[in-house]
């Protein structure tokens, strides 16, 4: 039988992922995320969490870090996470704790007080489909709505007309969510030569392009260690909220920065394969 | 998780004496520390206390710091309780889970469990989220305006079937109390769920002796087979001779606030022959008051099925 090759190194413990690199001076960051699903932040009260033990830097949009939308050739734009206060979805990364350790920055973050001008959440495909826009054009101006005709069909509603056998159907799938055993992780670590990144995703290349866009550095200066993937499924393909995080906070606290996502926020505050029905 | 002060009193009186929180296999405080749902400032670790033994002399008497998993594989536990600890958690969190701690266990409701989130039980006069929200798992007995969550446990259930006694000792003594009536309705005040009053520490839990009760049973139904709370439990216990039922017990979990004895099935199974016919009969009664929500209408025939099933699997033992 055909062994995996990283197969033993992983199911033996010694597979060191992303998050497994520790840095002297190494500082740890926890997201704080939307709890509504809709609406605009009128104001974050992180007076108790900037003064709690350990607390090195907290950033809100009221306070952000230094990130602009990452642009690539490949993918266009990604928003990156506390540039603006509007919220697009239950579990959104609203802001950011930094502390000596991980226990010290999860309970400030968990201080930190938000509140909403809410809008009602859409959670219904449904009820949404009258409201739906059509997506933008395509990047080389094309139509964002487009027929494609078997040859010899010029009207599907002709053909329609003359079938002996109409067969009339929606059909429809689940959201799904990735639901990887490695949580969404980033160590990011600044040198005199630039941003060296630790996360496991699906194209180290897309992350290095993605980060160098969005720190405004040039991409030579990035470099994206991707070591393992502990389980990605599409999940991974894009930078995670962490990375960018990580590299911005440790860009401005001179430290190594570390961010894992908890199970919780995994489910959340990352991209799922979304529901559908035609 | 807030910081707190830890304290390991080594002897009752020593852990009455201090005001805190008890802590014994901490499945349920921790966890819902670690969401701050629950800050205590002072933590009382109350396993070194000799609340320990299982006796089976007369009756049942289980010490209150008992873990689950040791219980369940006594031998001389009645097997309606070893069915309901085994169907219950997981291995690991019944190894550490107190039995004195399960019957205080806090509902499994995810409004009452995310702090963004109004929930009168958490947060009195807040409002209830599950009312108008998701509530597939929520109860359909026993609600009110102001909560419909569950409680969780699947032995309480076993033990309110088999008229158990807790022993209650505060600083101002001792007491006995029935489980059934120690379980609070959630009425207005659903953040008041149990009759435990301050600085109250559980140390017994006795089932009076009922040697019929070597037939029961204890049947959960569940989204998947194992670690999963109960959408509708039942426990029974089938005094049967000659075919006909002479006595039963028959309790519920999963569709009430609190541990649900069926009283009205129990006595309609009073003399009747032990056939599937006799058993969906008394069952039929048993969901007489009960108000589904928006997601949980499903419960209503699912409660008097689980009954028949739990019967007709009782009578076979």
């Amino acid at each position: 039988m055909t062994s995996r090759l990283d197969g033993p190194v992983k199911v033996t413990g010694r597979a060191k992922y992303g998050a497994d690199n520790n840095f002297p001076g190494m500082v740890y960051g926890y997201v704080v995320v939307s709890t509504i699903a809709n609406g605009e932040i009128e104001a974050m009260d992180v007076t108790v969490a900037k003064s709690a033990p350990g607390v090195i830097g907290v950033y809100s949009p009221f306070d952000p870090l230094d990130l602009r939308t990452a642009s690539t050739p490949i993918f266009g734009e990604t928003w990156v996470p506390l540039q603006d206060k509007e919220v697009a979805y239950y579990g959104q990364p609203i802001g950011f704790v930094v502390a000596e350790t991980f226990e010290q920055a999860r309970d400030a973050a968990m201080t930190v007080e938000v509140s909403y001008h809410r809008r009602p959440a859409r959670t219904s495909l449904e009820d949404g489909l009258s409201s739906a826009e059509d997506a933008p054009p395509g990047r080389d101006g094309g139509p964002s709505d487009f027929s494609v005709l078997a040859s010899g069909v010029e009207s599907i509603e002709d053909a329609l007309e003359a079938s002996p056998v109409v067969v009339e159907a929606t059909y429809r799938t689940a959201p799904q969510n990735h639901a990887a055993m490695e949580p969404h992780s980033a160590v990011a670590v600044w040198d005199s030569d630039g941003l060296t990144m630790y996360s496991g995703n699906q194209g180290a290349n897309i992350q290095a392009m993605e980060l160098a866009s969005a720190l405004d550095v040039d991409l030579s200066s990035v470099r994206s260690i991707n070591p393992f993937v502990g389980g990605a499924f599409g999940g991974k393909g894009r930078t995670a909220n962490p990375a960018f995080l990580a590299a911005a906070a440790s860009k401005t606290l001179d430290r190594p920065v570390k961010v894992v996502l908890s199970p919780r926020q995994c489910r959340r505050s990352r991209s799922v394969r979304m529901r559908t029905a035609r | 998780m807030r910081p707190f002060d830890l304290t390991a009193p080594s002897t009752v009186e020593a852990a009455l004496a201090e005001p805190g929180t008890f802590l014994a296999g901490g499945t349920t405080l921790v966890d819902l520390m670690k969401l701050n749902v629950l800050t205590p400032q002072h933590v009382l670790d109350i396993n070194a206390l000799p609340l320990r033994g299982i006796d089976t002399a007369d009756g049942l008497r289980i010490g209150a710091l008992e873990r689950m998993s040791d219980i369940a594989r006594h031998p001389g536990v009645y097997p309606v309780i070893s069915e309901a600890l085994l169907l219950s958690a997981s291995q690991q969190l019944r190894n550490m889970a107190s039995i004195g701690g399960n019957l205080l266990q806090r509902t499994r409701c995810g409004y009452f469990r995310d702090i963004a989130m109004p929930c009168n039980k958490r947060e009195p006069g807040s409002g209830c989220s599950a009312i108008s929200g998701a509530n597939r798992m929520h109860a359909v007995l026993g609600t009110s305006d102001s909560c419909v969550a569950t409680h969780a446990s699947d032995v309480a259930v076993a033990f309110v079937a088999l008229d158990a006694e807790l022993r209650l000792v505060s600083a101002a003594g001792t007491r006995t109390a029935r489980l059934a009536d120690f379980y609070r309705l959630p009425g207005d005040t659903p953040e008041i769920e149990n009759d435990l009053r301050p600085g109250e520490l559980i140390t017994e839990i006795v089932i009076p002796r009922l040697d019929w009760a070597r037939r029961s049973t204890y049947v959960k139904v569940r989204d998947r087979q194992s670690y999963e709370f109960a959408l509708c439990s039942a426990a029974v216990a089938l005094d049967i001779q000659d075919s006909q039922v002479v006595d039963a017990r028959v309790a519920v979990g999963g569709v009430g606030t609190k541990p649900w004895r069926l009283t009205e099935v129990e006595a309609a199974l009073r003399g009747v022959p032990a056939t599937q016919a006799s058993f969906e009969a008394a069952a039929s009664v048993a969901a007489e008051e009960a108000k589904p929500l928006s997601g949980n209408s499903f419960k209503v025939s699912l409660l008097k099925r689980t009954v028949v099933r739990a019967l007709l699997e009782g009578s076979r033992r």
